[in-house]
């Protein structure tokens, strides 16, 4: 199978990365292979990346910036004369990475992870897809950032003995990681052993680094106005200039205990420039920014409850993100954690890492690794409340799957119909936390017709949740055998197939297929790199026959091959402990 | 279902929660959901089943309706019912008793703590507190 690359798309910064000799590695695009995610429109010519950055804030007119806080919204966005979708933006940035990568690399780029805010909403993680199509990029998965960055600690923990549990304590550790970007925050804790299991994941889609800068710019702002009567909180090119500034501002105070801001020749409306001389200390800017980083604390806090753990069970805390830097947020965290469990990895390219990890999780170039991920959002139905006698006109979603349910899943509930020979039922389907229908996003939806029967009939709804974000309803009215079907695609709702016309037997036959084949060349892989590994020759021998017997009966279709298939499995195990 | 789900994991009717965990990361290390999507759920649920974990128990809660009586929920539990049909006295029998006293006398507990009443449930509240009662006493 082709190579997956990894790509983190973040707000102010992105990635690529491969997988090399079964390690990530990230490639140098833009030198440092840390790629701003800036558009810039240079007369006919369109910039991405560091040379688009340069020019963002002297023409900030002519560029766009933190374009991923628009994915998902119908914003348009102005680029010289032409405007353009949020898709559209990102999908050039992406185009980018993917030029400039291969041109380092050689060969095609063309199938993608693409990482994404464990708290994105389905609509920003569609028009996330959405971007990678008009990039002309196949999306193989969609994964969440805190995930890819735990999938690259657990990959540096397998090389590092530092980093291994210790001996005697139990087989593995719970990890938090905490992901403060440019513009979003997410929080997730995982179970990490011999699998890689997410508990719980929440955060915050619109609180970042640009937060941040806002409260530098915010204060200057008020500098200019007391010094010089001037108003420049609407004027687009004296911000994107200040903006530059405050994030200079903050980074400088990582480092330092205070620095100053001298500024002359900041645009004004008036034609004439203006000039700010202004001290920043450390302390300003964290007074400045208390309540925002509060409340990661609030969601660190909520993630902890979501996978019922107290701080005091939480092994190892991840840093990631450009934001993490700040030695406030380090502090804070120490206060909850103490700072001995916060191993170091790298802020900024850890997420692209996992993501060329999970490329080749998904190609079986990595069969080490196993990942255990949670739904993002509650899948539910729409169904009348029987709550109250007053509300029962109101219409409400009902949780089939709840969020942070790990993948794939099934689950099944029972509502009731309710009036005497119904004769049908609307089936539809939301993703969304809210109770109310209104705020979450309809995904589909189908009718089963209903035997005569009296009220309070029992139907039985079962949802299906797979990886790849499809949902499989089957929904039965009991006793009367009357059943109907339908696959949806939540990342692609137009694709949506009611299975219950197609003949049985017929359905997604392609899929079966393609599923099945995913499965053989996993067991191939992992019996021809034991055997490659394996130095005894009388295993070698055992194995290599058991991989012949599977690899005939798979020709054969033989009916005897799951338990051929388990043999060789169960083989494998045995001897991957004793290496 | 419990027969069932102690199938699956290839355990024994006395295994502990640590034997299950060790059960449960075996198989998926060795089916992982990426390859066998299918295996992954049912080796997942059943070790929810037999770990009584919130996320079952949450939508035992959901399925349970005023026609369900707690002997109707023990045979689906801990019999061979895949459902949560009514059921009258004569299906004890039917009912295995697995893991040892823990189990043995959590279900004793449900049981008599509904014995009183009319076998019968009114409402999801106070089955969800009945399925709860029978977890605590089994902690």
């Amino acid at each position: 199978m082709d190579k997956i690359y990894g790509i983190d798309l973040g707000t102010t910064n992105s990635c690529i990365s491969v997988l090399k000799d079964g390690k990530p590695y990230t490639i140098p695009v833009d030198g440092n292979g840390i790629v701003p995610s800036v558009v810039s429109l240079d007369g006919e010519n369109l910039l991405v990346g560091r040379s688009a950055w340069n020019r963002a804030a002297a023409f900030p007119e002519q560029s766009v910036r933190s374009v991923k806080r628009l994915m998902g919204t119908a914003e348009k966005l102005k680029l010289g004369k032409k405007s353009y979708d949020p898709e559209d933006i990102s999908a050039m940035i992406l185009r980018y990475l993917c030029d400039e990568a291969k041109k380092i690399e050689g060969g095609d780029i063309d199938k993608v992870v693409i990482t994404v805010p464990a708290y994105f909403s389905d609509a920003q993680r569609r028009a996330t897809i959405e971007a990678g199509k008009r990039a002309g990029l196949t999306v193989e998965r969609i994964i969440n950032e805190p995930t890819a960055a735990a999938l690259f600690y657990d990959q540096v923990k397998i090389s590092s003995p530092d980093a291994a549990p210790v001996p005697g304590k139990t087989p593995w550790q719970h990890v938090l990681v905490y992901d403060l970007g440019g513009g979003t925050f997410d929080v997730s804790v995982l179970r990490m052993g011999e699998i890689i299991e997410v508990m719980a994941s929440t955060g915050d889609t619109r609180l970042g680094g640009d937060d941040f800068d806002r409260r530098i710019v915010t204060r200057i702002l008020r500098q200019i106005k007391e010094k010089d009567g001037l108003d420049l909180e609407d004027y687009v090119p004296a911000l994107a200039r200040l903006g530059a500034v405050a994030e200079k501002v903050k980074i400088t105070l990582s480092e330092s205990a205070a620095t100053r801001v001298s500024e002359a020749h900041i645009p004004t409306p008036k034609k004439k420039t203006c000039s700010v001389s202004m001290e920043f200390s450390r302390e300003d800017l964290e007074e400045m920014t208390d309540d925002l980083v509060e409340r990661t604390i609030t969601s660190v806090e909520k993630a902890m409850d979501e996978a019922k753990l107290t701080p005091d069970k939480i092994d190892r805390v991840l840093l990631v993100g450009g934001m993490t830097r700040m030695p406030i947020v380090a502090a804070r965290l120490e206060r909850i954690f103490g700072a001995a469990r916060m191993p170091v990895v790298d802020p900024d390219l850890s997420v692209a890492n996992g993501a060329a990890i999970q490329g080749g999780i998904i190609s079986g170039a990595n069969c080490e690794q196993i990942l255990v991920d949670v739904t993002p959002h509650t899948l539910s139905l729409e169904v009348l409340s029987d709550r109250d006698e007053d509300y029962l006109e109101t219409l409400i979603c009902a949780p089939i799957i709840p969020r942070n349910t790990q993948i794939p899943a099934t689950r099944a509930r029972t509502f009731h119909s309710i009036i005497h020979n119904q004769d049908m039922v609307l089936l539809n389907v939301y993703q969304g936390e809210s109770t109310d229908p209104n705020e979450n996003t309809l995904i589909g939806g189908t009718k089963l017709k209903l035997a005569k029967a009296d009220a309070g009939c029992p139907i039985v709804v079962e949802y299906s949740y797979d990886l790849n974000g499809i949902v499989h309803l089957v929904a039965e009215q009991k006793g009367y055998s009357r059943k109907t079907e339908i696959r949806i695609d939540s990342r692609n709702p137009e694709t949506s197939q009611d299975l219950s016309e197609i003949e049985e037997g017929e359905e997604n036959e392609a899929d079966d297929f393609e599923e099945e084949a995913k499965a053989v060349n996993f067991v191939t892989q992992r019996a021809r790199s034991l055997i490659e590994a394996t130095t005894d020759k009388d295993k070698q021998k055992l194995l290599t026959d058991a991989l012949k017997r599977y690899e005939k009966a798979l020709n054969d279709d033989d009916d005897d091959i799951d338990d051929i298939e388990d043999e060789l499995l169960a083989l494998i195990e045995e001897n991957a402990e004793e290496n | 279902m419990i027969e069932q789900a102690l199938k699956i994991l290839k355990v024994g009717r006395n295994a502990d929660p640590e034997t299950l965990r060790q059960a449960y990361v075996r198989l998926v290390r060795r089916y992982p959901p990426e390859y066998f999507p299918d295996r992954f759920a049912q080796t997942r649920k059943a070790y929810q089943q037999l770990t009584l974990d919130d996320d079952f128990l949450d939508e035992i809660s959901q399925r349970i309706d005023e026609n369900t009586t707690p002997l109707g929920l023990a045979a689906f539990l801990w019999g061979d019912r895949d459902e949560l049909a009514p059921l009258d006295a004569s299906v004890l029998d039917l009912i295995p008793l697995i893991a040892g006293d823990g189990v043995r006398n959590a279900l004793d507990e449900l049981l008599k703590s509904s014995a009183s009443e009319d076998m019968g449930w009114k409402t999801e509240q106070e089955a969800e507190q009945k399925t709860e009662q029978g977890v605590k006493a089994r902690g």
